[in-house]
């Protein structure tokens, strides 16, 4: 009965609201398969729990079940042999890219709201802005891997991207104060 | 309406955890590959923290209308005022569902971006006569981003009264006009425009009206008669008693409140245009009588009184006590399911009285009442019985001279008063 009426609610939701919340429900599957052949398929049980947190997620954007969800992502990608810069892990960062957008925009209005094409094309033009960060830190990943690295060049590494997120902040905030 | 304030999304949590946590986790472990993943997380993460809202929205809804007719529509319109623009980027407006209403776009489930905000007008259209509330929505604003988000909150509606829909055209006299103008045709001659016959010249006849063709074929002068023109008068009486039917609004089924409302209103619209006196006496329910008057205001204030009106349990008029205080030229339109004893003998008083007097059945032919707790065929027994008393009702008043008929819309009054216009008056009828 309830599965009955979680359809029937399920169909009572606008049409662009239903492609988006498939999009989030696909998301993190299509991430964690994308894992196979990068030489690791995803165990069943895990699957299956994504799964789950997949379908809480699509069903209310703004629960925790899409964080819950990443993270098993994430989880299985470092059990991915080697140091798992395969191609298929940028298939993995525009799939959980995907999903997260398309819970960001379907999270700012109840299902019955219709999605404003204007709305869908501003979050396309961020949603490709941000997924070039990517292949950039693909590439140099990849071009670094073979190097020895010292054994503080991680932390290091580290430090600087957070110094250049803070640092980009506070150029784009003082933009924004400007007249 | 303000509110709350800025409360960052569940969308830039999930980012800022899932993109720290990724960032950590490939640092700690050695994993470039999660770094791959979460980096554009982090970024978009970064812009909406960046982009976080300073100011304290302010929120106001409004109506462009005050009152209006049930069918039409009135735009909704929200001030976001003291509102930095670049603090939201994305407004989401959700209409409160209502009887009787229906709101465009998508039932009044909006979300745009700011800019586009004044583009997209939410429209409101009430489907039933009443006093209502319109424009109760819930609002909430999105920072750029998808970072944070103020509200929902609800902005409080707009009273509004509905007035009941008035199309109604009738070419028919009223029955008895009297008094010194207006745009009926008289029984008696006078300065009007009607040609009522050609007659023998006599002294004081104008000599404008000499009719020349006659006057030179027959060799005596004959004078063209036109019909005076007066003013007439109409009270309608509304049977406030009980309401029976459902009501499906102004494009469904209506109920016999809907229908004596409607038809009041309309018969009152037709009156006023053709310049008319029109009184309103509601009796039952809730409601005040509207003295006689002419004019668009006067209309405005019976169509008012038309949309307040409730019914009421209040014990029913003895029908000794409904004194309508009916004048000479004034017509009766009764407006009344007929169920109730008090209000047909107050049509066939009137009738008697010499005053020409109408009575439209108001109740819908699919009208059943609700069982309720009670035995459903004791119930059905019941109606039947009632219907036949009020086929009795139909047919008494029918036989002395009040005719009854069942309201179809315009048109319908014509005939009757046509019939009516042209019987002469009562010897006992009113001065």
């Amino acid at each position: 009965m309830k599965a009955l009426e979680a359809v029937r609610a399920v169909r009572g939701w606008h049409p662009s609201q239903q492609a988006l919340r498939l999009v989030v429900l696909l998301g993190p599957l299509v991430a964690l398969l994308a894992a196979a052949p990068a030489g690791h398929g995803p165990a069943p049980w895990i699957v299956g729990v994504v799964l789950l947190l997949s379908v809480l997620w699509a069903a209310r954007p703004e629960s925790g079940g899409g964080t819950l969800a990443l993270l098993l992502v994430l989880f299985w990608w470092t059990r991915v042999p080697d140091d798992a810069l395969h191609p298929a892990v940028l298939v993995a960062a525009v799939a959980v890219v995907l999903s997260h957008l398309a819970a960001v925009v379907s999270a700012a209005a109840p299902p019955r709201t219709p999605v404003d094409p204007a709305v869908l094309r501003l979050w396309m033009l961020r949603g490709a802005a941000v997924l070039l960060a990517a292949p950039v830190v693909w590439v140099l990943a990849r071009a670094l891997r073979d190097q020895a690295a010292p054994d503080l060049l991680w932390p290091a590494a580290l430090l600087a991207a957070l110094l250049v997120v803070v640092a980009l902040g506070l150029v784009l905030e003082r933009r924004e104060e400007a007249p | 309406m303000s509110a709350q304030g800025w409360e960052p999304t569940g969308g830039l949590v999930r980012a800022v955890v899932v993109g720290v946590a990724g960032l950590v986790w490939a640092v700690v472990a050695g994993e470039p590959a999660l770094l791959v993943l979460t980096a554009p997380l982090l970024l978009a993460a970064t812009a909406a923290v960046v982009r976080r809202p300073r100011s304290t929205p302010s929120v106001w809804g409004t109506v462009d209308r005050a009152s209006l007719h049930e069918g039409q529509g009135a735009v909704l319109s929200l001030d976001l005022a003291d509102t930095d623009p670049d603090d939201v980027e994305q407004v989401t407006r959700v209409l409160a569902a209502a009887p009787f209403e229906r709101a465009e776009p998508a039932a009044g489930h909006v979300s745009v971006l700011r800019r586009r905000a004044d583009d997209v007008q939410v429209v409101v259209s009430p489907r039933r006569w009443g006093t209502r509330t319109l424009g109760e929505e819930r609002v909430a604003l999105t920072s750029p981003w998808g970072g944070f988000r103020w509200g929902p909150v609800v902005v409080p509606g707009r009273t509004v009264r509905v007035l009941p829909s008035a199309a109604y055209t009738s070419r028919a006299e009223s029955p008895q006009p009297r008094g010194l103008v207006g745009a009926h045709r008289s029984d008696r001659p006078g300065s009007g425009t009607e040609v009522a016959g050609i007659r023998a010249f006599q002294a004081g006849d104008r000599l404008r009206r000499i009719n020349w063709r006659i006057s030179v074929r027959t060799g005596v002068l004959h004078v063209t008669t036109t019909r005076a023109e007066q003013d007439a008068g109409l009270l309608l009486v509304v049977d406030l008693y009980a309401e029976h039917g459902t009501s499906g609004g102004v494009d469904g089924a209506a109920s016999s409140l809907d229908l004596t409302v409607r038809a009041a209103a309309a018969l009152a619209e037709h009156a006023v245009r053709t310049g008319d006196r029109v009184a309103l006496r509601p009796i039952g329910g809730r409601s005040r009588p509207v003295p006689p008057g002419s004019g668009r205001r006067h209309l405005r204030r019976v169509l008012g009184t038309l949309a307040d009106v409730r019914t009421g349990s209040a014990p029913y008029d003895d029908a000794s006590r409904l004194d309508l205080r009916v004048g000479a030229g004034t017509t009766v339109v009764v407006l009344t399911p007929l169920l109730v004893d008090a209000v047909a003998t107050t049509a066939a008083n009137l009738v008697r009285r010499g005053l020409p007097t109408v009575v439209i059945d108001t109740l819908p032919p699919d009208a059943r009442p609700q069982p309720g707790d009670s035995d459903p065929v004791l119930v059905d027994i019941a109606w039947r019985m009632r219907r036949i008393e009020r086929e009795q009702v139909r047919t008494a008043l029918d036989a002395i001279g009040c005719p009854v008929v069942a309201w179809r819309g315009p048109g319908t009054v014509d005939e009757v008063l046509r019939r009516l216009a042209h019987r002469r008056p009562h010897a006992g009828a009113a001065p």
